[in-house]
């Protein structure tokens, strides 16, 4: 199956810091696939989403998605994911609904269609309760729910979620997991960063480990734990390959 | 106490490592003081040190004309100036240099005024030799000169000027007093001596009659006719030469009714002007403009606020042009900035003179053109804001940098002293602030009777600020680390 989102020779530097995040990551990621990317503090998940994403420039190498070149405000691909970042990217004056709305707006959904696809969001996340609570009034788990169904409002291709889940209650928790395996069943690609490695391990097709700017592991979870068989886990896997030293 | 030492360290912490923050902090205060103290400089030095450029037209060319530009000079004060593109400056060019707001003060000196004055100098001096002088004096049309003033010009500042003009008026007009007085006074001297001379002449004779006829009655004794008859002298002629040229010489042109010179003050206006220059009119429009200004806080924090929640990166993730996203908001303000003009005309209109004796605002009927000017002030105010916005990397920063450039911009623009009592320096200075653009836009064309020809440079350098604005702040809102 033809990749679709390829990354080439990817490195990456911040102005004012002589050490890339990125080193040169290469990777492919097909259509379908629920993609976990994991890693430890700086390791650079954040940053390798949002190059993806567009918001990051390259220093070297290319990402192409759809085969098309990612960077300089690139709409068709732009059109083609979603993204949930790890704050809540909302406005807290608004309504859950006031900002579902105006995401929807911003990639053209119609009216109608609007307003269907926001009784849609409503549902499947089951917000309808706090529908008009401004989002500064709603609790942790309902602004990540909000935050959540706002990349999706488009019902994009791809999803981009950065740990979505920080610091959600496990209900909420277990609510955004079916969802998820929901929209990949039919087909939507997940591109996925967390820390948490039960996730990992009940979610992700594949597993890809960065560290220090490097990918280490690049498999399946399942593949995974049989190449270290002394490990019980995902979880000590990912501490055999990125060790016990604290990182930034 | 751990908890507050700690709170103080952390406080100090974040405020050392944030530079820009300090800089604005401590330099723009700084530079608030200087441009403050700079600029109000001439308000307390009144109009000692910096000259007032004046434009003088002397179509007279004679005495007064002459006197008055001689005391113009020697005051230091005023900056003469009588060409204008390397020609001499008509009473017509002036009226328009003046009535745009190029000049702000004018004196006309009208052809014949020394004639003129001379005429009522004369009937001055004699209008006491015997009542038809009254009526003459009376009948003598004053000199005119006229002082023109920019509609615009502040009441305090036009009275300080007018003031000064019219000490030097008043010594021409006394200087030309005293000349007719010195012509006249040695004919006036002839003639009054006349009469009591020829009185004296006709008292001696007659004493010299009485004389004869006693001397005659003594030699003619008993032969003498009987009405041969000596009449005393009934007065001391010493006393009476003294009353008769006394009574003659008294002048008197000390009144204020008997100036050589009307002087009146008006506005220039070009022709179809009606409207009177007010501080109503002078307030309302350049208030409204600073406070459309401020929209720069609510404005730059909404993109700062959005930068740190993170809605910033999911904007810039939508398939929107980035001109899509900073029109959005550029529309909003707009109306925020419209509906604030608004207001402060309709405060204008009602309610300044419902609370106060002064007059209602009025907006003459350029209404397309009022609008025109308060959208392209709305534009280079909501400009600024982006900038801002974009710019600054804390809320805090863009608070404090908006704020204080507001204000300093405000008085490089004459919102709180006009332009014209400012130093040289500033004045070309305030040449680069949009409020000043703005608040000549609107003086031209509420006080000025102005339209849209009048403004068009004023409004196309807002316009222009508005883009150039816009372009950097999409710049910096697209920047990719």
């Amino acid at each position: 199956m033809q990749a679709l989102i390829k990354v080439s020779g990817l490195k990456k530097s911040y102005k004012g810091n002589p050490m890339p995040v990125l080193k040169g990551i290469d990777l492919e990621i097909k259509r379908g696939e629920f993609f976990g990317l994991l890693g430890p503090n700086a390791a650079g998940k954040t940053t390798l989403i949002s190059i993806m994403c567009g918001l990051l420039k390259i220093t070297e190498g290319k990402v192409h998605i759809h085969g098309q070149e990612v960077g300089n405000n690139n709409f068709a691909i732009k059109q083609l994911i979603g993204l949930i970042p790890q704050e809540i990217a909302l406005y807290p004056t608004l309504t859950v609904v006031e900002n579902l709305r105006f995401f929807g707006q911003m990639y053209g959904i119609r009216r109608k269609a609007l307003e269907k696809r926001i009784e849609e969001c409503l549902e499947l996340l089951k917000l309808h309760a706090h529908a008009d609570k401004r989002i500064s009034n709603c609790s942790g788990g309902i602004r990540r729910r909000a935050n959540l169904m706002c990349g999706l409002i488009h019902s994009p291709e791809i999803i981009f979620l950065d740990e979505p889940t920080l610091g959600v209650d496990a209900q909420s928790m277990n609510l955004i997991y079916e969802y998820l395996r929901k929209l990949n069943s039919e087909g939507t690609t997940i591109i996925y960063t967390t820390h948490y490695m039960r996730e990992a391990e009940s979610l992700f097709s594949r597993v890809t480990i960065i560290d220090d700017g490097f990918i280490i592991a690049n498999s399946t979870p399942a593949r995974l734990l049989e190449e270290h068989p002394n490990c019980r886990d995902l979880g000590e896997v990912f501490i055999k390959l990125t060790g016990r030293e604290l990182r930034d | 106490m751990r908890g507050f030492w700690g709170t103080v360290i952390k406080e100090m912490l974040l405020l050392i490592r944030d530079i820009p923050g300090l800089i604005l902090l401590f330099a723009m205060p700084m530079v608030l003081i200087l441009v403050i103290t700079l600029s109000q400089e001439n308000a307390y030095e009144s109009i000692s040190d910096n000259k007032i450029q004046l434009l003088f037209i002397d179509n007279d060319r004679k005495e007064l004309g002459l006197t008055i530009e001689k005391g113009l000079n020697e005051s230091g004060y005023f900056d003469i100036i009588k060409t204008f593109d390397n020609k001499e400056i008509s009473v017509e060019k002036a009226n328009e240099l003046i009535s745009s707001g190029a000049y702000q003060v004018g004196i006309i000196v009208p052809e014949g005024s020394t004639l003129l004055a001379e005429d009522r100098a004369d009937a001055i001096i004699r209008f006491s030799r015997d009542s038809t002088q009254i009526i003459n004096r009376n009948n003598t049309p004053l000199g005119d000169i006229q002082l023109s003033f920019d509609p615009a010009i502040r009441d305090s500042y036009k009275n300080s000027v007018t003031a000064s003009l019219k000490r030097l008026i008043q010594a021409a007009e006394f200087q030309i007093l005293l000349n007719r007085f010195f012509v006249l006074l040695p004919d006036e001297l002839n003639e009054q001596a006349k009469v009591p001379i020829k009185r004296e002449l006709s008292r001696q004779l007659g004493l010299m009659e009485e004389e004869f006829n006693r001397e005659l009655r003594v030699r003619m004794g008993e032969y003498a006719p009987e009405d041969l008859k000596i009449e005393a002298p009934d007065r001391n002629p010493e006393i009476d030469l003294k009353e008769d040229f006394g009574k003659n010489l008294e002048f008197d042109f000390k009144t204020d009714s008997e100036n050589l010179v009307r002087v009146r003050e008006v506005y220039a206006k070009n022709q179809e002007a009606v409207l009177e220059p007010t501080l109503v009119q002078n307030n309302v429009p350049a208030f409204a403009l600073f406070a459309m200004f401020f929209i720069v806080i609510p404005l730059a924090g909404s993109m700062l606020t959005e930068r740190s929640q993170g809605t910033y990166n999911r904007l810039r993730t939508l398939p929107v042009t980035y001109l899509t996203i900073l029109g959005g908001k550029t529309l909003v303000y707009v109306i925020v900035c419209l509906t604030q003009l608004g207001i402060m005309i309709l405060t204008g209109i009602h309610i300044i003179p419902a609370i106060s004796d002064l007059p209602a605002l009025e907006m003459g009927d350029s209404y397309f053109s009022i609008f025109i000017a308060a959208i392209s002030c709305a534009f280079a105010a909501i400009g600024f804001g982006l900038l801002v916005g974009t710019m600054s990397s804390s809320q805090s920063q863009a608070g404090m940098f908006g704020s204080f450039m507001v204000v300093i911009l405000a008085i490089l623009g004459g919102i709180f002293l006009p332009v014209y009592m400012m130093p040289e320096p500033l004045r070309y200075l305030s040449m680069i602030s949009p409020l000043r653009w703005g608040i000549d836009s609107f003086l031209d064309l509420f006080v000025r009777n102005g339209d849209l020809v009048t403004i068009w440079d004023n409004i196309l350098r807002l316009n222009l600020f508005f883009v150039v604005a816009l372009i950097l702040a999409l710049r910096n809102f697209v920047k990719r680390k």
